[in-house]
């Protein structure tokens, strides 16, 4: 008991040291040297993704869904156009599946019947997840900036914010709205 | 575990995680060194009219029981270092006493995950919990499914070296258990099985990736368990659980997988042997007995637009890999069931109750045709499964639909089937069912979005048997409107209409508030149907629900 006091105590007090940092000016430190969790996942294709390649120089959108995941399949189209139009500006795109072992043979039909050219990588040992997406919920979406650093979380899908999230992609861009 | 110290700690951790809603993670330095903070509170309080436990023997005991459960997430980065804790807190304010017989509604709190991640050039070592799939999930599956659900870690060595060619892991620990789930909310101690695993996966061409892993599980009574456990743990008890002494499974198998032929075949194939040695304690001494099991499983997909083909096949011979129980768990009330070690492919929709995948073999073709010059397609898919031991049993499922993805993110998913679970034998048809299911994702206009789920399912099971005979219907339901930035509306009905539930209507609502992008609270209110369902690709037997729930999720 004592020691789960303890830990506890020192979770609690780390946390609330780290959000009065928040509120007193923590420094933002250099642009591009992310403290990020890097990893590197194989593509659907059989291709390379590297985090590590893109921080401190990409807007990096992380997007994590799964085949069982409606409102994950209806926010798709809305990546596919982001993708379409800021690739070449510097938005990285990866679609993180979910799946487990029971439904990761329906990731790649999926993506292929829609046509969908980002990046998609199985997350299956949830090595992603665990470092950006801990609670492991679906539609979850992590924007990283040039800067390296988390800019925006955004937990399910509305349509209706489709174009907030344009908005946000051109502002983490440099990109006149 | 003293009430007053577990009220204190959920109260702090409430409080913490309410205390700022920033939405990004938070920046700031010590001592010159830049480290970065993520933090995700979620909060789960029920308040249950009446607890849905028959091992509860007195109906007052389990009237107005109040619980919380609270996830603390904390992962704290510096450079090459990730720190992660995780603050798992249970606490009854009228836990059920059950007099006379044990309760496992217990106070709680423990640090769930707890680990050190550290990433140096190809190197990546994580000491502490940490998840784990080998292949397809036949030699070893050890994942987190959600927040609230069911997660098996292990805690040990995880190290892993990666290049552009080649990827080795081996690990080493104890097996970690979710200890208080959101779904019995009971307390479950570890199994502490010890975890030997390594695998290699390499692409010696462009195109082709190879695999091949060992996995050794040594459980409750093999020597080096003992042994390990006992002394890292101090859980070394030794006596047989239902005259059996689980020992150890020893899993060798590899994976074959050509990614992109051409662009428009993909083709999987994995194989896996077992050796599982028990020792039975009978009156004639101990008997030992080995199991050998055999794992096939293998995929091919092809990408001829407008047509999509999936055919999967799978051979299950005495593929079962499980934890042992702990002695605790054994003797408690309501929790009689050890874990799997694995989660082979069933080739079944996500949400199917699968009677049988361990003594298995069958196929599942799948075929979808998208209309050209479309976001539109019509799919079809068939299954058929052999069931052994019992020869001659069968099952056969057949469904298909229509599936709309719209640029403007409306969708629409409608399919419809046929399963038929036969035991020609015994004169049996165990299961006849026609399902229908439907999702509507809508975008209403004025910045208002709504969701319709609707599954239904004609049930009969048990044809042939008169006196076992049974013709019921099920079905889940519910409208999502949600008016963008903050607020969500959810009504739910569900509906069971066999012989052993007396209400069969299950009516419901949710209210759902987002104070930030990534932060709400969630209010149901309402009766809630027991059973199978899915939650993050997995799915599980819920009891029934009937009272409040209170859910948040604040990240910072």
């Amino acid at each position: 008991m004592r020691r789960a006091l303890t830990i506890l105590t020192a979770v609690a007090v780390a946390v609330a040291v780290a959000a009065c940092g928040t509120t007193s000016g923590a420094t933002g430190g250099e642009p591009g040297a992310s403290t990020l969790p890097r990893f590197t996942a194989t593509t659907l294709d059989g291709g390379t993704f590297a985090l590590g390649d893109h921080l401190g120089k990409d807007v990096v959108m992380l997007s994590f869904w799964a085949t069982y995941c409606e409102p994950c399949k209806a926010e798709m189209p809305v990546l596919e156009q982001l993708h379409a139009k800021y690739a070449a500006q510097g938005l990285q795109i990866l679609s993180v599946s979910l799946d487990g072992a029971d439904t990761v043979s329906g990731v790649r039909p999926h993506i292929k019947k829609n046509g969908y050219t980002f990046d998609v990588v199985v997350d299956d040992d949830g090595t992603i997840a665990q470092a950006y997406n801990p609670a492991g919920v679906a539609p979850f979406m992590v924007l990283i900036g040039k800067d390296g650093r988390i800019a925006k979380r955004i937990e399910g899908f509305q349509a209706s914010e489709a174009a907030s999230l344009e908005r946000e992609v051109q502002a983490l861009l440099g990109l006149p709205e | 575990m003293n009430r007053r110290a577990a009220l204190a700690a959920a109260g702090a951790a409430l409080l913490v995680g309410l205390g700022s809603g920033a939405g990004a993670s938070i920046p700031f330095e010590v001592g010159g060194v830049q480290l970065t903070l993520d933090v995700t509170e979620s909060l789960f309080a029920d308040f249950h009219l009446k607890l849905d436990d028959p091992q509860i023997r007195d109906d007052a005991d389990k009237e107005n029981v109040f619980d919380l459960r609270n996830r603390l997430n904390v992962r704290l980065r510096a450079d090459k270092l990730t720190l992660g804790v995780r603050l798992d807190i249970a606490w009854f304010a009228n836990p059920p006493t059950n007099p006379g017989q044990a309760t496992q509604y217990q106070d709680d709190v423990r640090p769930e995950e707890l680990f050190l991640t550290g990433r140096f050039g190809d190197f990546t070592v994580t000491l502490g919990d940490d998840y784990l799939t080998f292949g397809r999930g036949m030699a070893l599956s050890l994942r987190k499914i959600d927040e609230l659900g069911f997660a098996t870690a292990l805690r040990g060595l995880h190290l892993q070296w990666r290049t552009p060619r080649l990827r080795a892991r081996v690990v080493a620990g104890l097996t970690n258990t979710l200890n208080v789930d959101g779904v019995e909310e009971k307390l479950v101690p570890d199994p502490n099985d010890v975890v030997f695993g390594a695998r290699v996966e390499a692409t010696p061409l462009d195109g082709l990736k190879l695999g091949a892993h060992v996995v050794d599980i040594e459980r409750r009574h093999s020597g080096i368990r003992t042994a390990l456990a006992g002394a890292l743990g101090g859980d070394d008890d030794d006596a047989p659980m239902n005259n059996t002494r689980y020992v150890r499974t020893l899993v060798g198998g590899g994976n074959v997988e050509l990614p992109s032929i051409g662009d428009v075949l993909s083709v999987y194939a994995e194989a896996n042997a077992l050796r599982d040695e028990d020792t039975r304690e009978t009156a004639s001494g101990r008997k030992d007995t080995v199991v050998n099991g055999l794992a096939v499983y293998g995929q091919v997909q092809a990408f001829l637009a407008p047509v999509t083909v999936l055919a999967e096949f799978k051979h299950y011979d005495h593929w079962v890999i499980g934890s042992t129980l702990h002695p605790d768990t054994a003797q408690a009330q309501g929790i009689t069931k050890t874990f799997s070690y694995i989660v082979p492919p069933t080739l079944e929709r996500i949400d199917q109750r699968v009677a049988n995948n361990t003594d298995v073999t069958g196929g599942h073709l799948r075929v979808d045709y998208t209309v050209p010059g479309t976001t539109d397609s019509l799919f079809l898919s068939g299954a058929y499964f052999a069931d052994a031991p019992v020869a001659g049993d069968h099952t056969t499922h057949v469904y298909g639909g229509f599936e709309h993805t719209g640029s403007g993110s409306d969708r629409l998913l409608l399919q419809a089937g046929y399963r038929r679970e036969a035991a020609p034998d015994e004169g049996l048809v165990r299961l006849r069912m026609i399902h229908l299911d439907l999702d509507v994702f809508a975008v209403l206009g004025r910045g208002v979005d709504a969701q319709l789920h609707w599954s239904h399912e004609f049930r009969d099971k048990n044809i042939g048997a008169p006196s076992l005979q049974e013709t019921y219907l099920e079905g889940t339901s519910y409208v999502s409107i949600n008016l963008p930035p903050d607020w969500s509306f959810t009504a739910q009905l569900e509906y069971l209409t066999d012989a052993s539930t007396d209400s069969p209507v299950f009516p419901g609502a949710f209210i759902q508030y987002r104070f930030t992008r990534d932060s709400f609270v969630r209010l149901f209110a309402g009766r809630s149907k027991g059973g199978l369902k899915c939650s993050g690709g997995v799915c599980r037997v819920f009891p029934n629900f009937e009272g409040v729930r209170l859910e948040s999720t604040v990240r910072f």
